[in-house]
């Protein structure tokens, strides 16, 4: 158990950081991330060292900050966004960016942003994202887990990767004028 | 461009695409500007957001977010400690009283109904009975069985020889005489 303290203290951090970038809540995200370290514990016999130890649990924090979503989207209406993005168009009405609107940022003012920006997605566009480019999975592992199509994961990242680009171009201006 | 062939850029940029589909939009990107605007925009993005994960910290102390994990595999433990403490020869111990029981219970309610209710293989004519007659011309005979919930009584008469020639009673005769 000592052992299993030193490893919970050690990756903790980042654990957390999953829970919370799916959820964007801190109480959840702490739930969540403590429930995931009780299944860690439960399953060690099952972790057969394919993957890094902290992977292994930031599979384990996924798949339960995606029950928990799961269970939110149950209870809400779906967003305005999805609509938009299940409609079609709209990414297609967005400008696309050609200046990189980070450039000259600090990695922390840069980091800033992208935590702002990714805030301000759904939480399906945002989730694909993370598990993409964050977690670097491919298209079919994303529909696995997230339990959609190929398509849908295909059409929702092009969505978020857009949004993403315009919203950071919106930063700039903004910080510009 | 259709949303179709957009999402197919997007694809070849994350390397999804078979490598011979991936060539053949490779030249077709070179010639159009505006798909090559576009996987600019895709790419930027990607790269903006690949080492750029926002950090986060748990906002708990060690000691207390690790109280909450332990105190919950704790909780799980016992339940899954005893299971394992107890040999299976053991374990079929506890059904032996239960199953002991029903057997005890079985056989004396068999005993009880052969008791009170017993076999019509047992032999029938313990309940074949000669019934007192003073008719000298008639003989009767009953049959009861509590099984079938039935009482026969059978009368017929008396054999003709009997009846026309009966044997010479030396009383009767001594009285004629």
């Amino acid at each position: 158990m000592l052992a299993f303290e030193e490893l919970v203290a050690r990756h903790r951090d980042k654990i957390y950081a999953r829970a919370f970038s799916m959820m964007r809540n801190e109480d959840e995200a702490l739930d969540l991330s403590q429930e995931a370290w009780v299944k860690g514990w439960q399953r060690l016999k099952q972790f057969q060292g394919e993957s890094s130890f902290v992977t292994w649990m930031t599979r384990i924090v996924i798949n339960l900050c995606l029950d928990q979503l799961r269970k939110h989207k149950r209870q809400r209406a779906e967003s305005i966004e999805l609509l938009e993005e299940e409609l079609g168009g709209v990414e297609r009405q967005m400008p696309v960016v050609t200046v990189n609107p980070t450039a000259g940022l600090e990695r922390s003012e840069l980091r800033q942003r992208i935590d702002k920006a990714l805030g301000q997605l759904s939480y399906e566009h945002r989730t694909v994202l993370i598990l993409h480019e964050f977690e670097e999975l491919e298209y079919k592992e994303i529909a696995k887990r997230m339990q959609c199509s190929i398509g849908t994961v295909m059409s929702r990242l092009f969505y978020a990767r857009r949004r993403m680009a315009n919203l950071m171009a919106a930063y700039k201006r903004e910080e510009l004028s | 461009m259709n949303g179709e062939l957009q999402l197919k850029l997007q694809s070849w940029l994350d390397g999804e695409l078979p490598e011979r589909e991936a060539r053949r939009l490779a030249v077709w990107v070179a010639q159009n500007p505006a798909a090559q605007a576009l996987v600019e925009e895709l790419r930027m993005t990607k790269s903006l957001l690949a080492g750029n994960e926002p950090p986060l910290q748990v906002p708990e102390s060690r000691e207390f977010y690790w109280s909450k994990i332990e105190r919950a595999i704790q909780r799980s433990e016992p339940v899954e400690e005893a299971r394992e403490a107890i040999p299976w020869w053991a374990a079929w111990r506890r059904y032996l009283a239960p199953a002991a029981a029903v057997v005890l219970v079985a056989g004396v309610t068999l005993f009880t109904v052969k008791l009170i209710h017993p076999s019509d293989t047992d032999d029938a004519s313990r309940f074949l009975d000669v019934v007192e007659n003073l008719s000298e011309y008639t003989e009767s005979f009953a049959f009861r069985s509590q099984t079938e919930n039935m009482f026969v009584v059978w009368i017929h008469a008396k054999e003709q020889n009997q009846t026309s020639e009966p044997e010479a009673d030396p009383v009767d005769d001594a009285f004629y005489q």
